[in-house]
């Protein structure tokens, strides 16, 4: 059996140790601490690998590891690299300046800004001319705080730059696609109880790539006759303004949409609930998309209808409807 | 019957509208026949256009392709006309008929009259001669891409557009400022959520281009959200609106909106504009949450105040049989 004094001892020597384990690890990861940190999801890519080509656009994108106020991001690059660097697109940092020196592409926030860890960022040069020695070239890609101190880094897969190796660029271009089931009709009308509303179904379908979407607008020329001269009002101003009840006498539109859910694509205001609009003399926006349909078309089935009472002189009515659909830069 | 094609292109230049659909109607009035005659054939097309700025250097000549097809099975006759680019906000634009003052006799299209196969496809090649006093910036052109229908009684037509941005390199005066706009300090809603857009607008003389990065953080969401939204263009004068939102399951939440879009201020630096908001997000439902939370306090605080005041009355007999036992309980452990 211990003595208390022995006991004591023993519990005496145990923290100590316990107290010693403790400061080397808070030794040991403070000292992490201050160590650079790993940048994850790197890549970099050019847009031209051969030799001395002139205008080709590097790319870089990383996450960063450490939190920190960042100053300059620098990004080696194969020696003999040369041109005008100029910024393409920065995603993720502040405004900043470029500069190419000693194979390093350095670009150098104005306003340093705090930036959280684990953000993505995007950096692209335009201008450089590719080096003139064949091979194979990684990116060391450095983020630095205020010093200059290195807070994250980290290296790149490889590029590889030749004089027989193929540059391949494939540039998707925007396309447009703009279809109508039913591009004519005929509708025959009278006053009589029995036959004084008709109408059509129009699908107009729009399909695009286009990154910020497009619009679709609508007007036309009026349905009139010429002898007598009349013309068979519209139902309201235009999309903007609907109408629930229509009335005995007018020409208008209602329209239903039926997307794929990703390009944001709207109706006007006044088209919401089925209610009939106008078509406005000028062009006014029946629907609008703010990004690419993707792989299902925005299609719009509107129901052209009129309807006549014995106040409309008989005779053969035209009108030009004009859909315009236009791609949004 | 017949509502003519030419007609229609008449009144569409009259319109000023330009890009997309025509569509002739008749309509017969006291006329014995059907109710609804058969619809005709349709004519669908697409244009393909180039994806990014065209270079262009004054006093030289830019060129580029335009893919048009006939996505019908009949053959197609197509005509291509160039107009000009009306540039709204937001990144809409309109066609307007005629060429733009500009480059009027200085676009040539190869061919501008194609014969197209069902289901096929033609390049079509553009040239532009650039004058030689054009000032470094971004310039539109627009191309109408009309079939056309010959038919006895009704014409259809199908026009689609295409964009073509031309850019003159030198120095540019690009400026942009940006701001809040429809998201107050205080949101007092039934919705979970408050919405506004942040508008950007060109203020110096050359098109900008800008990216935006969206930080989102606050109480009660734990971690912070960030969007980037890609590079558009800007024209000078005009705005771009991006919709940002804040939303709180709870009904109630603080929020600070980070907002920095960068432009290219010139080819070797960028400009920045930053932003900063705080949100706070109510639903009224809290109003009523608070007082009903008092109220409840209040309640409890007064019944267990009458629940103490009533066991006094009871224990007021046998008060003097505890002391003697508590100190009984004292000396044992003692």
């Amino acid at each position: 059996m211990s003595s208390p004094r022995n006991r004591r001892r023993r519990w005496l020597s145990s923290s100590i140790a316990a107290l010693l384990l403790v400061a080397g690890f808070i030794g040991l990861t403070s000292s992490q601490a201050f160590a650079a940190g790993t940048l994850t999801n790197l890549s970099w890519s050019v847009n031209n690998s051969q030799t001395s080509k002139t205008a080709v656009t590097y790319s870089f994108a990383f996450k960063t590891a450490t939190a920190a106020t960042l100053t300059a991001v620098t990004m080696t690059v194969p020696a003999g690299t040369a041109g005008t660097v100029a910024v393409g697109t920065v995603y993720g940092l502040g405004a900043g300046t470029v500069a190419l020196a000693a194979n390093t592409i350095t670009y150098t926030v104005t306003t340093p800004v705090a930036v959280a860890a684990n953000i993505a960022i995007y950096l692209s040069f335009t201008g450089l001319t590719n080096t003139s020695t064949a091979g194979s070239y990684t990116s060391v890609i450095t983020t630095q705080k205020s010093g200059p101190t290195t807070v994250d880094t980290g290296t790149t897969a490889a590029v590889t730059f030749g004089s027989s190796s193929t540059g391949v660029t494939v540039k998707v271009g925007q396309t447009l696609t703009f279809t109508n089931s039913t591009p004519s009709f005929s509708l025959a009308v009278d006053p009589s109880m029995l036959n004084n509303l008709q109408s059509q179904a129009v699908v107009l379908t729009v399909q695009t790539n286009a990154a910020s979407g497009y619009t679709l607008a609508a007007s036309d020329t009026g349905l009139s006759v010429s002898s007598p001269a009349f013309t068979i009002p519209a139902v309201s101003s235009g999309p903007a303004t609907g109408v629930a009840t229509f009335p005995t006498s007018g020409w208008g539109a209602s329209a239903t949409l039926t997307t794929g859910g990703t390009d944001g694509a709207a109706l006007a205001a006044g088209l919401s609930g089925a209610k009939f609009v106008g078509y406005p003399s000028s062009p006014a926006n029946f629907l609008t998309a703010t990004g690419p349909t993707g792989a299902t078309a925005d299609t719009l089935t509107l129901t052209d209808q009129v309807g006549v009472d014995y106040t409309v002189p008989d005779g053969t009515y035209t009108d030009t409807i004009t859909y315009v659909a236009t791609p949004t830069f | 019957m017949l509502g003519p094609m030419w007609t229609r292109r008449h009144a569409k230049g009259l319109l000023g509208s330009a890009t997309g659909l025509g569509l002739a109607l008749t309509v017969l009035v006291s006329t014995p026949s059907p109710a609804q005659a058969a619809p005709g054939p349709s004519a669908d097309l697409f244009v393909t256009s180039p994806p990014d700025p065209i270079p262009a250097t004054p006093g030289t000549v830019a060129s580029t392709t335009l893919t048009v097809g006939n996505l019908g099975h009949d053959p197609l006759d197509v005509n291509i006309i160039t107009e000009s680019v009306q540039l709204l906000d937001n990144g809409h634009t309109r066609l307007v008929a005629g060429p733009d003052p500009r480059f009027v006799g200085r676009v040539s299209i190869v061919p501008n009259h194609l014969t197209l196969a069902g289901r096929s496809e033609r390049q079509v090649q553009v040239s532009v001669n650039l004058p030689k006093g054009l000032k470094p910036d971004d310039y539109f052109l627009g191309f109408l891409i009309s079939p056309v229908i010959n038919s006895p009684s009704v014409a259809v037509v199908n026009d689609i557009g295409g964009l073509v941005v031309l850019s003159v390199p030198g120095p540019r005066d690009r400026k942009l400022t940006a701001k809040y706009i429809g998201l107050p300090w205080l949101h007092i809603s039934l919705s979970t959520s408050a919405s506004g857009i942040i508008r950007a607008t060109s203020v110096g003389t050359s098109t900008v281009q800008f990216s935006t990065t969206i930080e989102t953080n606050g109480w009660p969401s734990p971690k912070s959200s960030y969007r980037t939204v890609p590079a558009h263009l800007l024209p000078p004068g005009l705005t771009r609106d991006i919709p940002v939102s804040v939303s709180s399951w709870l009904g109630l939440g603080w929020y600070t909106i980070h907002t920095t879009l960068v432009y290219d201020r010139t080819d070797q630096s960028t400009g920045e504009v930053a932003l900063s908001r705080t949100v706070i997000v109510l639903n009224p439902f809290w109003f009523l949450v608070v007082p009903a939370v008092i109220l409840f306090w209040m309640w409890r605080r007064r019944r267990s105040r009458r629940t103490r005041s009533r066991g006094r009355h009871r224990a007021g007999h046998s008060r003097s049989a505890n002391v003697k036992d508590q100190s009984r309980v004292r000396i044992s452990v003692g």
